[in-house]
This record gives C-alpha cells, structure tokens and sequence, in this order.
C-alpha cells in the first residue's frame, strides 16, 4: 500500500521565535513546503488557496485558539479531510478534549527539538495513513 | 539536507534569541507587578500567554531550565486563571519570576544548549519503561533510575506496554519475569513488529531464581539481559549505557575551498549517520581541531592558500594529532604524487569522482578505529574518563579556547570521603564499584561539553567550560548531594558515601596551575570543614 506524501504544510503560530525556528526545521531540515500564518483567521483565510497535506497549529494563540479555527476550516466540506497536528505545551494535559477533534492525527510538545520536528511529523503522518 | 548551512543558520537565530530574551523577562516581570498592584483577569491572560510562550520557545532555542522554570510558572498561573489566589500564591508568582530572571541570567553566560549540539542527546533516547508485579521493587528501580537522569515510566502489565508504547517509544524495558510467559512474549514482540521503524528497544529481563530454564525463557523473549533479584543496579546502569554507546557519532572535518563540494561531502556523510563539519580555509584549522575534536580529517589536496600537503604535516607537527586520520581528495590520478601525498602524512586518498557508499567505508572504520584507539590512550581504564596526562592537557587548551572567547571556565577538585574505608570494609571491588558509578553519575549529570577526569586513585578533575564559578558551585553541590543519597549494596549490607570538593574560577585564575593550586586548597578546607561539602 503506498503511503500518499506529505509535502505542504500550514503552519499556524502567533509566536514569531517558533515561528522562525519551526521554519529551518520544516523546510531545510524537513523539505516540506510551509505556508505560515501568524493566526487562526489568516489561517482561515488562506488554506482554500493553500490547499496543504497537513494543518500544523499551535493551540493556544490568542483572540482564536487552534480548535476554534480548527473548527471554522472544517466548516467547508473539502476541507474535511485535511489531518491536523496540534502544537501544545505539556501543561495542557493530553486528556484534554482537543485531541478528539476531527482529522487530529497527533499532538507536538513544545518546547521542541528542531532537529527532529520533521521526523515527529512525518511519523504520525505514517501512522494516520497505515490505519486509513 | 543542506546540514552545514542549518548549523549556521540556527546559531544565528538563537544569538538572536539569546539577545532579546532580558526584554522578555522583563516584559514578563513588569506585568506581574503591575497585576500584583491592580489584579485583573486581562492582566493575568496576558501574562499567561507571555510565559506560556517563553516555556515553548525557550526549551526549543536551548535555554532547557528556563524553560522548565517557565512551565512551572505556567502551571501557577493556569490555576489562577480558574480562581483569584490568596496572598501566599501570588507571593510564589513572585518568587518564581525572580527564579526566572536568575537562571536566565546563568543560562545566557553559560550559553544554553544550540539545539545543534543537542542532537546528540535527542539521538540517546533516555526513556525507560519498568514493568513488575512488585510495586516495591518497581519504586526503588525507578527513583534509582530517575538519580541517573533517566525518564521512567512505570507499568504493571504487559498489556500496559502496549498502551504506553503508543505514546513514547523506551530504550529499554526492565520487565518481570513472571510476566513473560508465551503471551506475554507474542505481545512483546507484536509492538515491535508493529513498531519496526523505530529503533527496538532492549529488554531485562528480572527473575528471582537466575537458574538455566529460566534464562532460557529469558533469551527466547529476546531478553539482551538478564538480572535477579536483589537487583545490581550498578550492572544495570551500565549495561544501559553500553547500549546507548552503540550508536556511536563520528566527526568528519572537511577542508574544502569549493564550497558545493564541500556540500556534497557533508551531505552524504550526514546522511550516513556522521557529523560533518566544513572549514573553506586551511587557516582556520586550529580552532576546528580544538572545537570541534574531529575524528578524521577529509582534505582537498589543491587549495588556492594553502596546499593540503603542507596543511597535514602541519597538523602532525602537534603531538596529539599524531595517528588523526587525514584522508586527502584530489583529481590527481598521478600514481606517485599520490604515493607522496600518503608519505607526508595522509592515510588515504580518495579521487574526487568518488562513490559515496565508498567514500562512508573508507572514512567510516579509519574514524572508529582512532576513536577507539584514542579512547584507550586517553581514558581512564575502569571509569571511562579522561586519564590524568589527557585531562590535565584538555585543560590547558580549555584555557585558551576560554580567553579566546571571553567566556569563563571553572574547575573542581573533587575527592571521595573516607574511600579508603570503602575498600577495607568491603573490598576492592566495591570500591572500583563505587568509582565506575560515580563517574556515571558524573557523565549523565554533566553536559557533552564539561571534562571528567580521573586526577588520582579517588580523586578527580571536572573541567566546565562557559561556567562562572556560582554557577560551577551549584552544579558540583547538586551532584554531590545526589551521589551522597546514591545507594550502594554490597552483599546484605546498603551503604552510603560522600565527596567533597574544592572548585576555582578562569578568570579568576589564569593558568592551569594555578587553577589546579586554588582548588585543590578549596578542596582541603572543605575536607578540614567536615567533608561531604563544595568549597
């Protein structure tokens, strides 16, 4: 069974240190093609034209958290099936419900390795395919 | 992967980093105090997502402690978010933020961890899993485990392997015997299967009998050991760590003008798992031997300021770069240039058009077998760490490296209480025993980038470079108070030891012998003051 790649991701950070960092971390490192957002409604904005693999958003930005403009992006039925990876500090539990969220495939702890963000990503990425 | 580049390109974000993180304390601390004069929900969200912030991003850009600091903090505020707090918890909001700018200010000095360098340790995955019947037992594995810097998860099944798997993959799985019968062994080696790209964890097996069926048993589950109860946890420690030493990192330094070539090398010699460095000038050599430590040199032979020849008898000329493995590259297909290249120096040369799996076997068992051989020559027989000769040389040239950059360095004089006593009271080899584990101690407490070595029967030398002598005390204190809580078993009997030790400052001290004197008279007053303190 051929796993389908995983090449462009949407990045969505308020925070512009992570932002950068997640930056080499993605694309030098990772090799995936990142579109960035700096929040949930320019996130909302641009994914229609965007039109990403994979939605990697941190969960706590301000005015719009990650499931909130999780759940405005599912609103339109195409972009039901885009999986989403949420980026969260380890004080927010993992029993906490975001995780039940449709099309979540994976949670990423912050603070991250940079080297290895690409390789955790591309891991659950695998996993979501293997099980569909 | 364009590795040499991402390098370059992290360390300047994080010198970027590093530069703006005062304000962001700062910021932090001015809110807080305005909230304290006036409190307010607003106040208290913006301030929580300030420090929420600083945890993400500090641990990611290096600064690990502030960012533990900054989660602790977080998880105050969350909760006063849920409910105004009384005076003694917005007393703690304070004492925390001070902690915050404290260790702030010693992680900028000591120049927290470049995420480039922390790869090696994302590479040494420390988790470990204990699964037994016995919860006693379990506990004490565990906090033994948790002295050693190790994250470990406990489990009381072999079901619970499977679940917890599912999260966080261990390096090593000390489980129960009784829980190994044939489901317990389909289970074991279903979430491997199922796991096969990650890298399979070893299991320890610990029964109560130790006879011949059942370290049979044992071994059919793949057991890579097996221990019985009362547990040696000496032998497990280290048969933990020769585990890990499998994954052995070699360092590559390429000197090469041509800037895609230099690319290519690297690239490929990264992609096998090596690290590689890049110098585009052969003036730059010195402070790459010394930084970077490389255990095998890749040279261009024709270089427009200096030809690799030279640059390699050069490098032979300095003693400890004797059997350093140089392997020259050129275009040159003349058979006897190429003889005289290898006669002046060289241990191999390569043709530029060269494949690259062989270009990894040729430059992959020369850096292993100097790697080994300088470990033989350099270290410590039964410890592992540096011998007396290597570590007073690390020294010195520490020194230099330290005024260089303007960074301070500390030493300590460490000396093992009472360690005679040890060897009479229970044998020499409990005490070479106690000595192997304390350097253990020592290697994972300390960082990659601080030297161990063994000064004298039970004395050793710490050499911690980027550290003011504050910060030096406080880590040596640490370690002391965790080695004096460390048990040690011998036969029935569970005793404890101590150290003391003496600790001095570059630039407080400029030479290396005058270090040495300073902290060696530290390391007697503490001795006359009673032991078992840092002087």
């Amino acid at each position: 069974m051929s796993v389908k790649e995983l090449k462009k991701i949407i990045l969505v950070e308020d925070e512009e240190d992570i932002r950068i960092i997640a930056q080499i971390a993605l694309e030098d490192i990772g090799g995936f093609s990142v579109h960035y957002c700096s929040s949930g409604q320019e996130a909302i904005q641009d994914i229609e034209t965007v039109l990403p693999d994979l939605i990697l958003l941190d969960l706590m930005m301000p005015m719009m958290d990650g499931v909130a403009t999780l759940r405005k992006i599912r609103q339109k039925k195409e972009m039901q099936i885009i999986p989403a990876i949420f980026l969260t500090a380890k004080t927010m539990g993992d029993r906490d419900n975001f995780i039940n969220e449709p099309g979540v495939i994976g949670v990423i702890h912050k603070p991250f390795e940079p080297t290895t963000l690409s390789d955790d990503i591309r891991k659950l990425w695998n996993k979501h395919n293997e099980t569909n | 992967m364009k590795q040499t580049n991402i390098f370059g390109k992290l360390a300047a974000l994080k010198k970027a980093y590093t530069e703006n993180l005062p304000i962001k304390i700062s910021q932090i601390e001015s809110l807080a105090i305005e909230l304290n004069a006036q409190w307010n929900l607003e106040r208290l969200i913006e301030l929580h997502r300030l420090v929420h912030n600083l945890h993400g991003s500090a641990g990611t850009y290096g600064f690990n402690q502030l960012s533990e600091q900054a989660e602790e903090l977080e998880k105050l505020l969350k909760n006063f978010l849920e409910e105004t707090p009384p005076e003694p918890q917005k007393q703690k909001m304070q004492e925390l933020i001070v902690k915050l700018k404290d260790i702030e200010n010693i992680e900028s000095i000591n120049g927290a961890k470049i995420s480039t360098e922390s790869k090696k340790s994302a590479l040494r995955n420390n988790q470990i899993f204990v699964l037994f019947k016995d919860k006693g037992i379990m506990a004490s594995i565990s906090s033994q485990l948790k002295t050693f810097s190790y994250d470990v998860t406990e489990g009381s099944s072999i079901e619970e392997l499977a679940i917890l798997t599912k999260e966080k993959w261990p390096r090593v799985v000390i489980v129960d015997f009784n829980f190994l019968n044939p489901e317990g062994v389909k289970k074991i080696n279903e979430i491997k299967q199922k796991n096969k790209d990650l890298q399979t964890f070893a299991i320890f097996v610990v029964g109560p009998k130790g006879n011949f069926s059942e370290r049979i048993i044992a071994l059919r589950a793949s057991g890579d050991a097996y221990f019985t109860l009362p547990l040696p946890m000496n032998e497990i420690l280290e048969k933990i760590e020769s585990i890990e030493g499998e994954d052995e990192v070699y360092t590559i330094l390429i000197v090469e003008d041509e800037p895609d070539l230099a690319e290519y090398y690297a690239t490929i010699i990264n992609a096998a798992g090596m690290k590689a460095y890049v110098i585009t000038h052969a003036n730059q050599i010195d402070q790459a031997l010394v930084e970077l430590k490389p255990d095998l040199i890749l040279m261009d032979i024709y270089m427009p300021d200096c030809n690799g020849l030279e640059l390699a008898m050069l490098i032979r000329q300095q003693k400890i770069y004797e059997s350093l493995p140089i392997v020259f590259l050129s275009s040159e297909n003349d058979k006897n240039k190429q003889l005289e290249a290898l006669s002046l120096g060289g241990d191999d040369f390569l043709l530029k058009n060269i494949e690259p799996d062989h270009l990894i076997l040729a430059l992959k068992n020369k850096a292993k077998r100097y790697k080994n051989l300088r470990s033989i020559i350099t270290k410590d027989g039964l410890t592992g760490v540096y011998n007396h000769t290597s570590i007073q040389q690390i020294l010195i040239a520490e020194i230099k490296r330290a005024g260089r950059i303007q960074m301070p360095l500390s030493v300590a004089m460490v000396d093992l209480d009472l360690f005679k006593r040890i060897n009479d009271n229970y044998g020499h080899l409990m005490g070479d025993q106690v000595l192997k584990h304390f350097c253990l101690l020592l290697r994972k407490r300390l960082r990659d980038s601080d030297f161990i070595g063994r000064y004298g029967g039970e004395e050793f030398l710490i050499i911690l470079p980027n550290t003011p002598l504050k910060s030096a005390k406080m880590v040596i204190n640490e370690l002391r108070e965790k080695f004096s809580q460390t048990p040690f078993s011998s036969g029935d009997t569970v005793f404890h030891t101590t150290f003391s030790a003496g600790v001095s400052s570059y630039p407080d001290y400029q030479t290396a012998m005058e270090l040495l004197k300073a902290a060696d008279e530290a390391l007697y007053k503490a001795k006359q003051e009673g032991s078992n303190r840092v002087c």
